[in-house]
């Protein structure tokens, strides 16, 4: 069966990248998957949150954001194996820094839950945006 | 409009987005039509993914925390209905003009039950 997808304002556009090139997505998407789900196929509830870690960095850091970085499968597994990626670049908050590093746990068991997540991030952002404070670098 | 190989995987996706078109986190599910042998999937419209935004524009840093707020929400939708995506990434999340983040592809797709 031949499948499509349509759009009401413009049949033209996509909707998402999925259905551009699946190895181009095979290989974003591996740059944002927990360890334990790249080295193992092992997967745990946490696994979205390693996830939104990744996100965060390329949301408050202006280095290159992880989609950004040109990595092979074989790289990737170095550095997960080595416990090295993602780096955590310096000119984000301290505090941010702190909880994305609790996202981004190699001991999936220890990942931070959604629960803590949502009450540090959600005070993080309140007091920052009262203070006019900048979660890049101080 | 555009081919898809994998009918299972599209198949999934259109029970997810009945299931849950009425959560704002994700995207409108309009509806589906079958003609033949084609199916269509019709949705809201999001011209762009986090992932074009990001790497197009400088974003200010109270839009930032915005833009972080809704995925986190989407991420606490996700756990309260036992789901994870299995592919989070700023590719699947569109972004309107005025800030709002919506996931819009359920691809991997999983219920979790530990």
């Amino acid at each position: 069966m031949v499948i499509f997808i349509i759009l009401i304002s413009n049949p033209g556009f996509l909707i998402s990248d999925k259905l551009i090139n699946q190895e181009i997505i095979e290989k974003q998407r591996n740059k944002y998957i927990p360890p334990e789900a790249f080295l193992y196929m092992a997967e745990d509830i946490s696994f979205d949150i390693w996830s939104f870690g990744c996100m965060l960095i390329d949301i408050f850091s202006k280095e290159q954001p992880i989609f950004k970085l040109n990595l092979t499968n074989d790289e990737l597994n170095k550095l997960y194996e080595n416990k090295k990626f993602p780096y955590i670049p310096d000119d984000i908050n301290n505090l941010l820094k702190d909880i994305i590093g609790k996202c981004l746990d190699y001991d999936y068991m220890n990942r931070i839950t959604i629960s803590e997540l949502s009450e540090n991030l959600n005070i993080l952002f309140d007091n920052i945006s009262v203070s006019s404070q900048n979660l890049g670098k101080l | 409009m555009v081919e898809i190989n994998k009918e299972d995987s599209i198949l999934n996706e259109f029970i997810y987005w009945q299931e849950y078109k009425d959560i704002d986190s994700f995207l409108n599910f309009k509806g589906a039509m079958i003609s033949g042998s084609e199916a269509y999937l019709v949705f809201e419209y999001f011209g762009f993914t986090l992932e074009n935004a990001l790497g197009a524009v400088s974003i200010k840093e109270e839009n930032k925390i915005k833009i972080a707020r809704q995925i986190l929400k989407i991420l606490e939708t996700l756990q309260k209905y036992k789901k994870m995506t299995r592919d989070f990434r700023p590719g699947v999340l569109g972004v309107t003009d005025k800030l709002k983040i919506k996931l819009i592809d359920f691809g991997n797709f999983y219920y979790f039950n530990f």
